[in-house]
């Protein structure tokens, strides 16, 4: 395990009992205050690599305040739903499209057709990695090399999504 | 580099706000004048949404692995649990 994976599981085990305790108060079960947590972590860690959490507050607060307005979001999205679904009861029933499903199916093949260009595109786009560093990481020559490389792989991906696009508006 | 991968790094230059004020209004106005460009920069657009809900998940199934082995952790199960069991 490296360093930073036993940073994550010493924040994981002394923020989420925390953060449980607050989110049951408010009405979660344990699956949601899990799910609600990651999201919670996912946005803490994306922060951090962008030097952008508040210097005054702990790590665990922090999670805390996100956490708290993720649940009072997702109540009102829920209520919501629960209004629409009142509504599309009385229309035509109509397939319904899940944008979440198209990504997933997407990934999917991704990871296996072509997991290399997915890897470094997230490592420059997400991770936010310098070209240096990347050509190290990816063992390309140079950062020029790897640079052009990364734009042949946005260029492709972008094909790829067009090309869902078109299948998807034959089969509708 | 070729001449679409010059094109692929200039709507990412427009995308990400890395151009001059002048040449984003020039980029605009090519926009406006060849839809296939126009249309370029929502596909590249949506590769980067794409892309971002990729590692996003990547990380959530990372974070769900390590709930699982913590959850095998008695000590850590009876402190989670105590709390949802009343």
């Amino acid at each position: 395990m490296n360093h930073e994976d036993q940073n994550l599981e010493k924040l994981y085990r002394d923020a989420f009992p925390h953060i449980a305790r607050l989110l049951h108060s408010l009405g979660a079960d344990l699956d949601a205050a899990r799910d609600l947590f990651h999201d919670a972590m996912v946005i803490y860690l994306e922060k951090k690599r962008d030097n952008c959490l508040p210097v005054h507050v702990s790590p665990r607060q922090y999670l805390a305040g996100i956490a708290r307005i993720l649940w009072f979001k997702q109540c009102k999205h829920e209520r919501r739903q629960t209004d629409i679904r009142f509504v599309e009861d009385s229309l035509p029933a109509e397939e319904a499209v899940d944008p979440e499903k198209k990504s997933l199916l997407l990934y999917k093949y991704l990871k296996v057709a072509g997991n290399a260009c997915l890897q470094l595109l997230q490592a420059f786009y997400y991770e936010k990695l310098s070209m240096p560093a990347i050509a190290g990481k990816f063992h390309y020559g140079s950062a020029h090399s790897a640079t052009v490389q990364k734009y042949k792989c946005l260029e492709k991906l972008r094909e790829k999504i067009k090309q869902t696009e078109i299948y998807e508006e034959v089969i509708a | 580099m070729r001449k679409s991968l010059h094109e692929v790094q200039e709507i990412d230059r427009y995308i990400f706000h890395r151009m001059p004020p002048t040449d984003r209004l020039v980029f605009r106005a090519r926009m406006i004048l060849q839809p296939e460009l126009k249309e370029k920069v929502r596909l590249q657009r949506k590769t980067h949404v794409f892309l971002r809900w990729c590692s996003r998940k990547e990380k959530k199934d990372e974070l769900t692995s390590l709930y699982t082995r913590l959850m095998n952790d008695t000590t850590f199960h009876t402190t989670i649990h105590a709390i949802f069991s009343r």
